[in-house]
């Protein structure tokens, strides 16, 4: 099977480890575990950047379009923008997706989900029909101050119903985060970041049905091998399993098997 | 391969899957693990952990594919009775601490006293640093982590016992690899490490030396720790120290 991993993250200030390039090391990394296909985004040149500026923007998004040329068809780039810079956001999606070759649009921890600051770029991915990938969790030692919980983006899929949103971070999310996001089924979940933790995933199934679940590594920071495995040892059938590790995704972006 | 840290029983806040020990057996071998190292989860919570530790213990009796490791709580006063029983009972062949769920600290006088014990037993000793994510946990049940610098000084100050710190992140199996050449009796198990490639970057910058193969199992999926092994291509020596000859080495020496 090939083998999508739904979030990524790769940037210049990520060093490398096999070679002089560590996108090309994180590919090589993925691929001996059948991962063909990575969303891919960058918080940043310099770091992961909260509260990005729309020079750092622009040039975080560059550098994901460079690796899109790099590693056609295997790195699909995500758009990093900001609702604090709500117009500027709006042209960088322009110039990323609707005039480039990017597939979705990354919002992180600049404004919460519940924020009618992200309702514009909400807006523009309804024009554009593209998912919008939004960071959540639920942290017991407390969220920083503009990110989301899941039911913030529980709020935002109720007010953008026509959008496919995937909220990052199962294991953040917990089962709080799931039964949140339960009623609205413009949403998914991706299992990236965390721990391996046993059980989380089969209850999500159980809960939202396979076909709302998205493999994702958040490597980096996290190992594709370990997140890896939370699919591949939880207790699924293989269908299941076929529609988290690829097939949810490629319905999302209508992307054929074969391309 | 040798687990060198599991656990057998309920965790309060979530049903695990493969949470006894047939069933726990059986999901172990499915990665290819021949043995493993396992301790209550009951013995975190309970007022005094013997009960569940004896409990266990009878259980694992006829089940030689499970090594038994008690947990001990030094600031009760049976933790000594309870320590020779698991031994000449159970066959005990480490103890587990959990100084953060237990409240005290390297130098608390029981702690100490316990190191000491656990030499004159020739038994090594466990300190679990963690067991969840500080941050996924029950907002009314939240432990802080145990400092690695805790079973650092656990370790300097019982050089001849065996000391497996479990549950590091890579930061702090970088920060306690260099402290071998003072304390060689630290050992590093890998179940909560994550970093992409990140076995194979340490290996080629430090070796296998005192590093274990481990689970954390049933709390985590067995599946990831085997896979983060797997992913690291190592020459068959270097695998062969990692999933168990580093840990039959410690038992080797300290049993």
């Amino acid at each position: 099977m090939n083998i999508y991993d739904a979030h990524v993250h790769m940037a210049r200030h990520v060093a490398p480890w096999r070679s002089d390039d560590s996108p090309a090391d994180m590919v090589a990394a993925a691929r001996r575990w059948g991962i063909t296909r990575q969303t891919v985004m960058s918080l940043g040149n310099t770091g992961y950047i909260v509260y990005p500026t729309p020079q750092e923007l622009r040039e975080a998004n560059s550098h994901v379009i460079a690796l899109m040329a790099q590693f056609p068809g295997e790195v699909i780039g995500y758009c990093y923008v900001s609702p604090k810079h709500p117009n500027e956001s709006l042209e960088e999606i322009r110039r990323c997706v609707a005039e480039g070759p990017m597939k979705g649009i990354k919002l992180w921890i600049a404004a919460k989900a519940s924020d009618p600051a992200v309702d514009p770029i909400l807006r523009e991915a309804a024009r554009l029909g593209v998912p919008v990938l939004q960071h959540a969790w639920y942290k017991t030692t407390g969220n920083m101050a503009d990110e989301s919980t899941p039911a913030d983006v529980a709020d935002m899929a109720r007010r953008h119903p026509d959008v496919t949103i995937q909220m990052a971070h199962l294991n953040g999310a917990g089962e709080r985060g799931v039964q949140d996001i339960a009623p609205y089924g413009n949403i998914v979940v991706d299992t990236s970041g965390g721990e391996p933790e046993a059980g989380l995933l089969e209850y999500a199934v159980a809960e939202l049905g396979a076909e709302r679940i998205v493999f994702g590594s958040d490597a980096p920071g996290r190992d594709y091998s370990v997140q890896l495995g939370k699919v591949l040892g939880a207790d699924l059938t293989e269908e299941q399993r076929r529609l988290i590790l690829s097939g949810n995704m490629l319905r999302i972006l209508g992307i054929e098997e074969g391309d | 391969m040798l687990d060198a840290s599991a656990f057998i029983g309920n965790w309060p806040f979530r049903r695990l899957p493969h949470s006894t020990p047939e069933t726990l057996e059986a999901r172990l071998r499915r990665e290819g693990i021949t043995s493993a190292c396992v301790s209550p989860l009951e013995g975190l919570f309970d007022y005094d952990p013997q009960p569940a530790n004896a409990a266990l213990g009878a259980r694992l009796k006829s089940l030689p594919f499970f090594r038994f490791v008690p947990v001990l709580n030094p600031t009760l006063p049976n933790w000594e009775r309870a320590l020779m029983l698991c031994q000449q009972q159970f066959a005990a062949v480490a103890v587990r601490l959990h100084p953060n769920y237990h409240g005290y600290d390297s130098q608390h006088a029981g702690a100490r006293a316990l190191m000491q014990a656990a030499n004159t037993r020739r038994l090594p000793v466990i300190v679990q640093l963690r067991m969840q994510d500080v941050r996924a946990m029950h907002p009314l049940a939240q432990v802080p982590d145990t400092d690695w610098k805790e079973a650092l000084a656990l370790a300097l100050f019982a050089p001849e016992t065996p000391v497996i710190v479990s549950a590091c992140s890579w930061t702090e199996i970088n920060a306690l690899r260099p402290r071998l050449e003072d304390a060689p009796n630290l050992y590093l198990t890998l179940t909560h490490a994550e970093y992409v490639d990140g076995v194979r970057r340490f290996v080629e910058k430090w070796g296998t030396h005192h590093l274990l193969f481990g689970t954390h199992a049933p709390l985590f999926t067995p599946t990831a720790a085997r896979m983060k092994v797997e992913a690291a291509c190592l020459n068959e020596a270097d695998l062969h120290a990692l999933v168990r000859g580093n840990a039959e080495q410690i038992w080797k020496e300290g049993t």
